[in-house]
């Protein structure tokens, strides 16, 4: 396979744009070339735009021509997880009740991503309506992970995380409401950040109370860029916070030295972790004591609690949203899947309101823990799980196990971001996580760049495309 | 949630959706695990005036308090 400006991320593409090096046609053309080649094989989209993805990008190239000033992400390709609305672009949520769904308004998150000049290649696969676990059943059987194509990309932005590990998009969007984002960053090599609650609008999206918009990308600096389009206040969202937003594509080069990072090692060592888990942590924390930072032990409870509320919350607003149509279509919806939503039906107003003030109580002992540690964030695995299939065990994945590191900031809100970590079995990757201080997403940013520039990992690409 | 009387607990599923048998003994399992996670939770909410404390709360995936 040729090596062509597929391979290079986002931010270096678009710079070729910018500066007339290649054309935004040219940049969507190599991107449907590998999608034609390669999707067949990893079930990565379930609706590819070429025609729309040749449109946006001719009309770019005209506004360069004329000499227009082009938005900062003019050209650049995106997957879009396709539980997200896109205008005249079918959005089908993996599932046979939507199959044929054709919104007439994007979602808030896509008109800025459209106004920054990025082209929307594709819908992106998922577990049916990002929920429960992925079936050959479903509408369109789950995605397959480019780095070892017997195994399954895990979800459930399942088809994000493959597509921009294969070089199918320069970057996608997922939904990350217990860890949906960045659990298949994790295991896609990528880097993902869940950013604080708030920061980036779900407005003209279904989504649950603390699920998150997450761009899945090749490196530390493309994630920055994505944030910097994708966040801002939205009027119409009363989840939406208004503040400023910070320039972090300026900002994400610092000096990290002296930074105190919190270790719960023993919450950490709690979990079945993978022996391959763990020999990745441990590589994580060794390259951010090089970069100067400071490692601290630090005692971390009631992530159990926390995961349990989150999911309860879950699980009820899941059963508040599909209430009418599990009853008038029972048939329609996947068999895993409709038992899943089926469960929020026996929880009661007071079991929301109990997960929703224990959830309140975590977000204040987490904020409370890091400033009086003085730490800039804390560090875990991001899943116990190296092996795709592992994490998909119907007893653990009820028991939410997979979801141990990741699912607690989900309730409490604060920003989250997956690394990549190393390798385990099989070749399948591995991620680490850093969480930080509500509203200091940019301080993620920042070591996840210092960690990106050390490490290489972002440098390496699947077997597959070589 | 009460699963000794079985015929009375199919007749309430039903009443939420078209479910088969085969969905209702996977929905019986999943009822079980929401039954922990919500005692659990009302163990943890506390009388007025009195903060939920996370200091003394579990520290370890399986939820044990090892001190």
């Amino acid at each position: 396979m040729v090596e062509s400006f597929n391979f290079l991320p986002l931010s270096e593409q678009v710079n070729l744009i910018h500066n007339g090096a290649v054309s935004a046609e040219e940049n969507v053309k190599a991107h449907l070339n590998l999608i034609n080649s390669l999707n067949p094989r990893l079930n990565s989209f379930i609706t590819i735009d070429s025609k729309g993805a040749l449109e946006q990008a001719r009309k770019l190239d005209k506004l360069r021509l004329k000499g227009e000033v082009l938005g900062p992400l003019a050209g650049v390709i995106l997957g879009i997880k396709d539980s997200i609305p896109t205008k005249n672009l079918k959005t089908t949520n993996n599932s046979r009740l939507l199959e044929k769904w054709i919104p007439n308004n994007d979602a808030s998150v896509i008109k800025k991503l459209r106004n920054a000049g990025a082209i929307i290649i594709g819908k992106t696969n998922l577990n049916e309506f990002g929920w429960s676990r992925p079936s050959e059943l479903d509408l369109i059987a789950p995605p397959w992970s480019p780095w070892n194509t017997d195994r399954m990309s895990v979800g459930s932005s399942s088809g994000s995380g493959a597509a921009t590990a294969a070089r199918m998009v320069g970057a996608a969007l997922g939904t990350d409401g217990g860890g949906s984002a960045r659990l298949p960053a994790g295991a896609n090599n990528l880097y993902s950040i869940k950013p604080t609650h708030g920061l980036v609008s779900r407005f003209g999206m279904d989504h649950n109370q603390h699920s998150e918009i997450s761009p899945l990308c090749r490196t530390a600096i493309d994630v920055a860029m994505m944030l910097e389009a994708m966040a801002g206040y939205e009027p119409k969202d009363d989840m939406s916070w208004p503040q400023k937003i910070p320039k972090y594509t300026n900002m994400i080069k610092t000096d990290i030295s002296g930074w105190r990072i919190g270790v719960p090692y023993k919450f950490v060592n709690s979990a079945p972790n993978e022996p391959e888990v763990k020999e990745a942590y441990d590589k994580f924390l060794l390259i951010l004591e090089e970069l100067g930072c400071e490692l601290v032990e630090i005692d971390l409870r009631g992530m159990l609690e926390a995961r349990t509320a989150n999911f309860i919350q879950l699980n009820s607003e899941a059963y508040q949203r599909h209430q009418k149509t599990l009853r008038s279509n029972w048939e329609d919806y996947g068999k895993i899947t409709r038992v899943y939503l089926l469960q929020g039906a026996f929880l009661s107003a007071n079991d929301m309101l109990n997960a929703a003030e224990i959830g309140r109580a975590f977000k204040n002992y987490f904020s409370d823990m890091l400033s009086e540690n003085n730490l800039k964030a804390i560090a875990t695995p991001t899943s116990p799980f190296a092996t795709a299939e592992r994490s998909r065990l119907p007893h653990e994945h009820s028991r939410g196990i997979n979801a141990c590191f990741t699912a607690p900031f989900n309730i409490s809100g604060h920003p989250s971001m997956s690394l990549p970590a190393g390798f385990g079995e099989s070749d399948i990757p591995v991620g680490a996580m850093l969480t930080g201080g509500l509203h200091d997403d940019l301080s993620l940013l920042q070591l996840a760049f210092a960690y990106d520039q050390r490490s290489n990992l972002s440098n390496l690409i699947p077997e597959l495309l070589k | 949630m009460d699963f000794v009387n079985d015929e009375k607990f199919a007749a309430k599923v039903r009443n939420f959706a078209a479910v088969t048998n085969e969905d209702i003994e996977q929905l019986k399992e999943l009822l079980k695990g929401l039954d922990i996670s919500t005692e659990l939770m009302e163990n943890l909410i506390q009388p007025f005036g009195r903060e939920i404390d996370f200091t003394n709360m579990s520290s370890s995936v399986d939820g044990e308090n090892n001190g």
